[in-house]
């Protein structure tokens, strides 16, 4: 029950017309002063039915018109519940809040559902050749139906539509997307409905739109219990294998309230405490066994006490290593002192953490090891001054190139340009010559943003070369991804098999250039390790749930696959060369399975993630938006479901002409009276 | 009875109706000078009273020869002492006697000032003395009884000009100085619409009456008072300070009707139980048959 306009209750001022009327209409009598006035006061007390008491009906008529006139203007309405059948068609882009609090329950079904019924119902209302886009407005924003004419479509996509996950609320992104949606309509009147629960972080008090007419509904939930769940969970591993490990849970939630939390090992418990949540926060600490801990496994825990959204209420923990490449540093100048060590730049760039995907395993080995090593275990093989490898080496080379590997060869010293011409010349991107010096020292052309050299060159601007190794031109895959200002190549990349070889045609370290002391090359040394592996490791996690994760699609992969912790297999696509992983709503480990070959399978575990429930949403405060915006009611759609104006003023009608019809027949009883007397 | 020039009040062919008039009182009044009434005394009057035996001293011509001659005893004739009537014409001038509208006549006291006129020269026609009274919430003004043609020229001149006063009525205190300053026994003729609703407005007619004084009260209504005959709904206003009151006076008719025959009867009762004439002078109805119903002797009733 509610106003849509209750500033129009300004009008029931007028109730004092009427009352003015009937003052004016009794000043209007003729006066006459009577002297035996006193016996009239009594006939006027033993008989009523004074002039004034005949002409109230007419009175509390007209006042009861103008009191349902400023009602009919205040646009009374039962229920919040608004009205689109209208008789004109309009472009109505429906938001739903599909973010986890609205899997609460509501009045008889979860919020969603009751989200879900409500746009069912509008889209039935609509009027013909109207035009609808539905959009979810858990995080990230999705299109569930792109603007069209086609209700019934929309609201098959409706039926089939399920909450699921533990999405965070992103209702102004999803707004943005409903406008643009509607942005392309011809009909003039263009509406957007909120759908949501109001929860304080889904923002939907400061949602505004001048594009369209914006409508937010906010459901109620019935539950009205506090809301503890995980905000964290982080393992310490011991020093030793034998050595416990400390799994720390961090806890949120209500004021106070004490919970039950159960520790599981690939989803058998392993432990139980109660832990108490003071002032909306707590936690409480788990001693495991170290050696039961192992890789492959996840690690769980979720709170045993019933509350009001369970969805928050468990975290899992990959004992992967998921998200780390591992880099075989190859040097050839070994130098006994650390400052003249040909691997000192590369080495201290690739143990920096770029911020997202972590510092990559790096393993360093003297040019004499390269034989003995496994090239396997290995994502990229960095050659740095290396001679030139042996008949053998090359070989096993050339095989963990062909099966996906990155191989980066550095120039320097000891660098035989000829010798790598003769054993690698099927895997260089271009053929070395001879190594000269340059006089004056040369820099580095900017070139432009590629996968390898992902900043295209910036930061190398003043970088300076006295010395580097000709290279011929690249090969028909092969391409030139930085120059040196004389023109002649400085980065050169290449594919063989399923991987990639690039060709530094410069020193690693500061011998031949002072590459290494610009800013430019960190995210260079990155971006070529990345570059080359031949599968890129995901940002590093935990990630909302809901979160859009990019990377490169796997060198050599023939299908990927995504195994969700709901037991789900997903397809990725390959048809692009970067992969994105939208499915993220459910919380819990993501393992993505990789068929290399007709027969092989086997995990990528840099593109396995964790997702985890965005524990914005788990906050239930509810901050409804101001009722005038709540309530915005147009001509036409959108306006509360209330009773039409014409009824009130129909009804005001009635009621005036009753106050008629009783005074005329009062009147005319009196005048029977009257002759009955005379 | 023919000064004109001080009561052009009174219409001439109405005072020609009242020439077969006689203001009489039944009973005995008080009074030295001789006139038409009763007197408690003996004396010189025609009317035989008694004999009774002579004593020395009595005048020889009161004696009854033929009495004499019959007992052989000295008898002496009395007669009744025939007293003049002293008549106080009392006036309400209270500011509901202003109602009526054209001539004086048409307004309530311009119709009780006349039919007091018109009594008064009734009174000083057969030789007894009248005087007049004003009054509203107290006595306001008091012309002592007297015969003779200067004092009927003034008394005309007060009845001729009544005003009326913004004052209510207050009956009790004006009856309580009427019998104060009256006099001896006499007649009170009381002209007023009554219109004090007090509870014991109407008890000093019974300290007039038993004062001795004759009493007679003239309940002077107009005729919109007695049948309220409006005929749309009026916002009526009091002439005495009351509140205003807005009515159709067709649907109150009949009720204020009944509380106007009310009120009269109760004041009638009233005037009864004290020894008091009342006659209801309707404005409606002619003078002549308000003072003939008024002077006629009523043997139903005694009054004085």
């Amino acid at each position: 029950m509610g106003l849509g306009l209750p500033l129009a209750l300004l009008g029931l001022l007028g109730v004092g017309i009427p009352l003015w009327i009937h003052r004016v209409r009794k000043r209007t009598l003729r006066e006459l002063a009577l002297p035996t006035i006193a016996l009239l006061e009594r006939a006027v007390a033993k008989r009523r039915r004074t002039l004034t008491f005949r002409d109230r009906p007419l009175l509390y008529a007209r006042i009861a018109l103008a009191v349902l006139f400023a009602l009919a203007l205040a646009r009374p309405y039962l229920s919040r519940v608004a009205s689109y059948a209208t008789e004109r068609p309009i472009a109505l882009a429906v938001l739903i809040d599909d973010s986890m609090s609205m899997q609460r329950k509501g009045t008889h079904e979860s919020l969603f559902e009751g989200a879900r019924t409500r746009a069912e119902r509008v889209l039935n209302e609509l009027a013909p050749e109207s035009e609808v886009a539905i959009i979810l407005g858990g995080n990230e924003p999705r299109t569930l139906v792109a603007r069209t004419n086609d209700v019934p479509l929309a609201l098959r996509a409706l039926g089939q539509l399920e909450a699921l996950g533990a999405r965070g609320t992103a209702l102004s992104q999803a707004l943005a997307l409903g406008l643009r949606e509607l942005g392309g309509s011809r009909l003039s009147a263009k509406e957007v409905l909120v759908l949501t629960d109001c929860a304080s972080h889904a923002g939907a008090d400061t949602l505004e739109s001048q594009a369209a007419h914006l409508r937010v509904e906010c459901l109620e939930a019935k539950d009205a219990r506090g809301n503890p769940y995980i905000a964290g969970m982080t393992l310490s591993e011991g020093r030793e294998l034998d050595d416990p490990s400390l799994l720390t849970v961090v806890l949120g939630g209500p004021e106070r309230e004490d919970v039950e939390l159960v520790v599981t090992l690939d989803g058998k418990a392993i432990g139980q405490q109660g832990a108490s949540i003071e002032h909306g926060s707590g936690s409480v600490e788990f001693s495991l066994d170290g050696r039961a801990l192992r890789r492959g496994r996840v690690l769980g825990a979720r709170i045993e006490t019933d509350n009001a959204l369970p969805l928050d209420d468990q975290r899992e923990l990959s004992l992967d290593d998921v998200a780390a490449l591992s880099v075989l540093l190859v040097d050839g100048d070994p130098a006994p002192n650390q400052l003249d060590d040909e691997l000192r730049f590369i080495s201290l760039a690739l143990n920096l953490d770029d911020g997202q995907h972590g510092a990559p395993r790096v393993t360093r080995i003297d040019a004499d090891g390269l034989s003995a090593i496994d090239l396997n275990g290995f994502d990229v093989v960095v050659l740095a001054n290396v001679r030139a490898p042996s008949e053998l080496e090359a070989e096993r080379l050339v095989d963990h190139v062909a099966r996906g590997g990155g191989l980066l060869i550095a120039a320097g010293e000891n660098f035989d340009a000829f010798g790598y011409r003769g054993r690698l010349s099927a895997l260089l991107p271009a053929l070395p010559r001879s190594s000269a010096p340059v006089s004056p020292a040369l820099g580095v052309a900017a070139g432009a943003a590629s996968e390898l050299v992902p900043s295209g060159g910036a930061g190398l601007e003043t970088a300076r070369t006295t010395k580097r190794v000709l290279l011929e031109a690249p090969n028909e895959d092969s391409k030139a991804l930085l120059t040196l200002s004389d023109g002649t190549p400085l980065v050169v990349a290449g594919r063989h098999g399923r991987g990639r070889v690039a060709l530094l045609a410069t020193t690693i370290d500061d011998d031949w250039s002072d590459l290494p002391l610009t800013p430019g090359f960190l995210p260079l040394v990155h971006g070529l390790v990345r570059g080359l592996a031949a599968v890129d490791a995901l940002p590093r996690g935990p990630h909302p749930a809901g979160s859009v994760l990019s990377a490169r699609v796997p060198l050599g992969a023939r299908a990927l696959y995504l195994m969700t912790p709901d037991g789900r297999r997903i397809d990725l696509a390959l048809d692009k060369p970067t992969l994105r992983i939208t499915d993220t709503a459910v919380p819990g480990v993501y393992r993505t399975l990789a068929a290399l070959d007709q027969r092989s399978e086997r995990e990528l575990t840099q593109l396995s993630f964790t997702i985890v429930p965005d524990t914005r949403d788990s906050d239930l405060t509810v901050r409804r938006p101001m009722p005038q915006r709540e309530r915005v009611a147009t001509a036409g759609a959108g306006r509360p479901r209330g009773v039409e104006s014409w009824f009130w003023f129909g009804f005001g009608l009635l009621i005036l002409s009753e106050g008629y019809v009783r005074v005329l027949l009062a009147r005319r009883r009196e005048a029977s009276l009257v002759d009955a007397q005379g | 009875m023919s000064d004109g020039g001080a009561r052009s009040m009174i219409d001439p062919s109405f005072v020609e109706r009242l020439e077969h008039l006689r203001f009489a009182v039944d009973g005995v009044v008080d009074g030295l000078h001789t006139g038409l009434h009763k007197s408690r005394r003996r004396g010189g009057g025609l009317v035989f009273a008694e004999h009774r035996d002579y004593r020395p001293g009595d005048d020889p011509r009161t004696l009854d020869w033929r009495a004499f001659a019959r007992s052989d005893h000295h008898r002496v004739k009395r007669f009744e002492h025939e007293a003049q009537l002293r008549a106080i014409m009392a006036l309400d001038i209270s500011g509901s006697m202003a109602y009526g509208t054209g001539a004086l006549v048409q307004s309530k006291i311009g119709f009780a000032a006349t039919l007091l006129g018109a009594s008064a020269e009734v009174l000083l026609r057969q030789g007894d003395a009248a005087g007049v009274a004003l009054f509203h919430s107290q006595l306001a003004r008091l012309i002592p009884a007297r015969g003779g043609h200067a004092h009927a020229r003034a008394l005309m001149e007060v009845l001729a000009t009544p005003a009326t006063a913004a004052a209510r009525t207050n009956l009790a205190q004006t009856f309580d100085e009427l019998g104060e300053r009256a006099g001896r026994q006499g007649a009170l003729v009381i002209a007023s619409d009554l219109l004090d609703f007090d509870e014991g407005a109407l008890r000093g007619l019974n300290r007039l009456t038993a004062r001795g004084h004759r009493v007679m009260v003239l309940h002077v209504l107009h005729e919109d008072e007695l049948s309220l005959p409006f005929s749309e709904p009026l916002r009526f206003t009091g002439t005495e300070g009351e509140p205003a009151l807005e009515a159709d006076p067709r649907l109150l008719r009949e009720a204020y009707t009944r509380e106007l025959t009310s009120f009269r009867m109760r004041i009638k009762s009233t005037c009864a139980a004290a020894g008091a004439r009342y006659v209801l002078a309707s404005m409606e109805r002619p003078m002549h048959e308000i003072l003939r119903e008024a002077l006629a002797p009523d043997e139903g009733m005694r009054w004085g």
